[in-house]
């Protein structure tokens, strides 16, 4: 489980996350829904270990993973995120982005599924925005990590293609049995959480 | 693609290699060194030291002063290294900096037997160095410029309105040989005669230049009239065709005379080679190395009796101040002080 | 976890500000015991006038690379003829190359010009702030131009194109492009103001008298370097006053510009009046590179000089390679490791930038005090000149690794640390190469400096070895000879090509 223990996290003046208390079990989907400055992407870099909280504790499984003057390195958290912007190493290849995370032998089944097969061999600066966010995705689920954190993975997708990616999401992390903690300000994205909460102004509330 | 393990092995045997090299330069016998600080000019001083180098096989390794620096940066090195010095021998170009190097403890005494035939007045009363040889503080003339009557004959004559003063340079008296001449001149005149003398020049507003170099290059190309400098500097303008004349100031019967400049050899203290070091000393002030330096150029006076060639002026008529270099020391810090507040504005 | 940040930390404070800190503590120390040496501090008098004074010819200088930096760098950023494109960063490779080869050059030029112009009766300064100014200016004017470009490249150009559908070019440059640009220009006026009020070598050259001087002067008479640390305290509070001014606004423009650009603006309409100063820009940055190679090439004479003069100084040309590569590799490595430090606080910018805007001299006492003490069987062996060049430069090589890496989206370099499998994995396969041009410009940026380095070098070189620059010293000091000329010349096109390197890489991350 990732847990939450009243997490803040200022800014100068600024008060991004306000005495966050929450948690993420394992195999369950919690789904956060705000308005954008709401402190949705703060939340995800404060568990992700991007940053440390000004108060509070960041626990995951029974370790302690951050605090004010403790952190533990994000690739040691067993966690994989796919972030607002696909975020994919323009020197490598769509391949060597995949398999920078997880080593593949051969294409998966899931490459196939969407769609990203065919793009392999290309750079990130020869895909469109779409097909960009679909490897980014591809590369977070392939990382086989217990947790997954989730910034608005679907946006500027079209009907069709996010509900297919969707789809596969739910099904990937079902099957791993993975915890997802799933950011979006979208509503129809949310039929699969097991919690809901609600964000503003850096405070949360379970909807 | 995790990184490649060849990496690690490869790694691994650069290491072994380095440390195998290491301890076979480490263990290898070491020849015979020496190691010289040294304010000469490069382009003197090599010469010498490559021919020591190669008659006694014992490699030198030298640290040379730049002009920049003005003596200081060497001078400083040897007194910041005192605890662990890595210097053998110090030779330097002139004497005020070597009585500074004995009073900081960084000299050791050594009387070398080729020191026999120098006067007195040129070797330390304790042994802790030996002037060899020497330049002298001249005024170089530009001979297009200058009719042979009128002709500076007295650093008074610096003072004289009949010379404009934009047509007179010296090198900043704070550091190298024109401190050392001021320095001379407040322990021949008297402090207050001196500084009233430099005051009364930079109330004139001559030139003040970058060195005695430089005091050279403005007379030699008709920038200026003629300027205070030393004797190497002179002649080498001199024998690159330059229409200069050397003039030495206040030699009259009655006058004070020029002040000549030792250059000074000293054993430094627990340096690391102290053998090789005395060998190196005895070689420099033997006659055949003086006489050697004096042809390359570098200093005119040989300061004992030794025949030399010297072809732009007669070495043994030129009447020198007379001086105690150690009192001259005496003067040095408060000259530099007073020629500070006097030039640096 | 915060063990593992400080600890480098301290490393790299105690690395690089180690000696420069004992000397302070000494300094410090000795004060308690000679009274007066806190008052060498505080200025009066003729020390006051001569500081005051002495403010004049930075001030100038700093001003003029700036203005030009300003034109010229427009003309060489925005213009799309071909001619301007190839020959753009052409003129910065003259960079590093030391003032007092401009001053070498620019000294026979002044004299050549006045032979032509007492024909009319009459003719230039050949001494005093004239001559400071001139050879000031030219040495640092491919600094102040550099950044300049460095500013245009990082406007962002929707912002500018947005612009310019409502106002006129020259109003858009003026009140968009010029602000935007602004502090990497200010950066330049700062950096260059530092490197001329700390020099004394180029005004003493031409009997201009300044308080860098005055510092020099009171550590010979007293060989004491407390005296000097006491006496430059005025120089260094001015120095980091217009270091935390200049470096403020470069740390403003590369924190908000991290979104990295393909295209620069091209295609502008100025009126004529502004083409010709930007001309005349770099008109006047084109003469400085011609006057450098012209002269020096006419001094050398012919190829039989060069020959004679790269031969005989083939072991300095050795020491000052060994020096320089393995200078850069230790500044490039530190400089990478405090890069990512710049964006934690400005104080960090302010730690890098002390041993630039110290007397070069003085950091070579400070590794003498400290190393022939502590580590003697360190002292005395190649590292110590590495370690004086890293020291002063690294801060030179930090900067522009950070701000080229200020132009790749920060994201990525997070990802790679969140997905890495192996503890360098990050660092090899996504950091590095996308860092690639900074890194680079900055390894070639730091061997040409340090190359040309000579106050610290001297004090700390081991016995038997010279550098370069040391041996042209001396010659330059025995009567500017053909060898002279020849080992200068082979120096400026030496570093002229490590710096086209430098900024051919820096600039060359397009597709990132």
């Amino acid at each position: 489980m990732i847990e939450l223990k009243n997490v803040s996290k200022n800014y100068g003046r600024v008060q991004a996350l306000s005495d966050i208390t929450f948690n993420v079990p394992k195999g369950k989907t919690i789904c956060i829904l705000g308005p954008s400055g709401s402190g949705k992407t703060t939340l995800l870099r404060v568990i992700a270990g991007f940053e440390y909280p000004t108060s509070g504790q960041v626990i995951i499984g029974d370790d302690l993973a951050s605090s004010p003057e403790y952190l533990i390195e994000p690739h040691r958290r067993e966690i994989s995120a796919v972030f607002q912007t696909p975020a994919l190493w323009p020197n490598m290849t769509v391949a060597e982005n995949i398999d920078y995370v997880q080593p593949l032998s051969s294409p998966t089944e899931l490459l196939d599924q969407i769609g990203i097969t065919a793009l392999s061999d290309r750079y990130p600066n020869e895909l469109s925005g779409g097909e960009a966010r679909r490897v980014s995705i591809i590369r977070a689920l392939l990382a086989d990590k217990r947790y997954l954190l989730l910034d608005e993975p679907l946006v500027n997708m079209n009907p069709e293609l996010k509900e297919i990616i969707h789809q596969i999401i739910v099904e990937e992390t079902q099957r791993r049995g993975t915890g997802v903690l799933y950011i979006s300000h979208d509503a129809s994205e949310l039929e699969y959480a097991d919690k809901i909460y609600v964000m503003s102004e850096g405070k949360i509330a379970e909807k | 693609m995790s990184l490649k393990p060849q990496i690690k092995y490869i790694a691994a045997i650069l290491v072994i290699i380095i440390a195998a090299g290491t301890y076979i330069a480490l263990n290898q016998e070491k020849p015979r060194e020496v190691v010289i600080y040294t304010s000469v000019d490069q382009i003197f001083s090599e010469p010498i030291l490559d021919e020591f180098e190669e008659t006694t096989g014992i490699i030198v390794k030298a640290v040379y002063d730049v002009e920049a620096t003005k003596t200081t940066g060497l001078v400083n090195r040897l007194i910041a290294e005192k605890e662990n010095p890595l210097a053998d021998v110090w030779w330097n170009g002139e004497i005020a900096q070597t009585i500074l190097l004995k009073e900081e403890d960084v000299l050791s005494p050594y009387s070398s037997p080729e020191a026999v035939g120098i006067p007195d007045a040129y070797i330390d009363p304790e042994g802790y160095w030996t002037g060899f040889g020497g330049r002298a503080r001249v005024c170089l003339v530009n001979t297009e410029l200058m009719d042979p009557e009128d002709l500076p004959s007295s650093i008074y004559d610096f003072l004289d309105e009949k010379y404009p003063a934009d047509q007179i340079a010296i090198a900043y008296p704070i550091f190298g040989t024109t401190a050392t001449h001021v320095a001379a001149l407040y322990a021949t005149l008297g402090p207050e005669e001196a500084s009233n003398f430099f005051a009364a020049l930079s109330m004139r507003d001559i030139r003040v230049v970058d060195g005695n170099g430089v005091v050279r290059d403005l007379v030699a190309d008709g920038s200026i009239m003629f300027g205070l400098t030393d004797t190497d500097d002179s002649i080498g303008a001199i024998e690159r065709g330059a229409p200069v004349e050397m003039v030495f100031l206040d030699q009259g019967p009655d006058e004070m005379g020029t002040l000549l400049i030792p250059n000074t050899i000293a054993l430094v203290k627990d340096g690391p080679n102290v053998e090789e070091a005395k060998i190196f000393i005895d070689y420099l002030l033997s006659e055949e190395t003086v006489g050697e330096l004096v042809e390359l150029g570098w200093f005119q006076l040989p300061l004992r009796d030794l025949e030399v060639d010297q072809e732009y002026f007669d070495a043994n008529n030129v009447k020198g101040m007379t001086v105690n270099y150690v009192e001259i020391y005496g003067f040095i810090e408060q000259a530099k002080r007073e020629m500070t507040e006097i030039f640096v504005r | 976890m915060r063990l593992k940040e400080t600890v480098p930390k301290i490393f790299i404070v105690l690395l690089l500000f180690g000696p420069l800190l004992y000397l302070v503590a000494d300094a410090f120390i000795q004060a308690f015991s000679e009274t007066g040496l806190i008052q060498l501090a505080f200025p009066v008098g003729r020390r006051l006038n001569l500081l005051i004074n002495s403010l004049t010819l930075p001030t100038l200088v700093s001003i003029t690379v700036a203005v030009i930096g300003l034109l010229a760098g427009s003309l060489l950023v925005y213009e799309d003829a071909l001619v301007w494109r190839w020959i753009k960063w052409g003129f910065l490779v003259t960079a590093p190359v030391p003032p007092y080869i401009h001053a070498l050059v620019w000294s026979s030029t002044i004299r050549m010009l006045n032979n032509l112009l007492r024909v009319y009766g009459f003719s230039l300064p050949v001494s005093g702030w004239f001559m400071s100014y001139l050879v000031d200016t030219m040495a640092y004017l491919p600094l102040g131009v550099g950044l300049a470009m460095v500013g245009y490249m990082l406007v962002e150009t929707p912002a500018v194109e947005a612009a310019r559908l409502f106002k006129e070019d020259i109003r858009v440059f003026m009140e968009i492009v010029v602000p935007l640009a602004s502090p990497m220009i200010l950066a330049a006026l700062g950096f260059v103001f530092i490197l001329v009020v700390t020099d004394y070598s180029v005004p003493t050259l031409y009997s201009y008298n300044v308080y860098s001087l005055e510092v020099f002067s009171e550590f010979s008479a007293s060989n004491n370097s407390a005296h000097s640390v006491w006496l430059s305290m005025p120089i260094v509070l001015i120095t980091l006053i217009v270091l935390v001014f200049s470096l403020r606004g470069l740390r403003n423009t590369v924190q908000s510009s991290s979104i990295s650009r393909t295209e620069t603006v091209s295609s502008w309409s100025f009126p004529s009046w502004f083409k010709s100063i930007q001309i005349l820009a770099a008109t006047i940055i084109l003469i400085q590179v011609i006057f450098l190679l012209g002269g020096l090439l006419l001094e050398t004479g012919n190829l039989t000089s060069l020959y004679f003069a790269v031969e005989a100084a083939t072991d300095d040309l050795v020491v000052s390679g060994v020096i320089g590569l393995f200078g850069a590799v230790l500044g490039g490595v530190l400089g990478y490791v405090l890069s990512a430090r710049l964006g934690k606080g400005g104080l960090w910018w302010v730690l890098i930038s002390i041993p630039l805007a110290l007397p070069s001299s003085i950091v070579g006492i400070g590794l003498i005090d400290v190393y022939s003490r502590w580590l003697p069987w360190l002292y005395g062996t190649m590292a110590m000149p590495i370690l004086a060049v890293t020291i002063r430069f690294v801060a030179i090589a930090t900067i522009i690794i950070y701000t080229q890496s200020k132009r790749v989206d920060a994201l990525l370099f997070e990802a790679a640390e969140l997905f890495k499998k192996e503890e360098l994995q990050a660092l090899w396969r996504v950091k590095m190469p996308l860092q690639k041009y900074g890194i680079a410009a900055a390894f070639a940026a730091l061997i040409a400096f340090s190359v040309g380095e000579l106050g610290s070098t001297l004090l700390v070189v081991p016995p038997g070895s010279e550098t370069l620059t040391i041996r042209i010293f001396n010659y330059l000091h025995y009567g500017g000879s053909e060898e002279v000329a020849g080992l200068c010349l082979l120096v400026v096109v030496l570093m002229m090509g490590l710096t086209g390197i430098a900024f051919k890489t820096y600039i060359g991350d397009r597709k990132q």
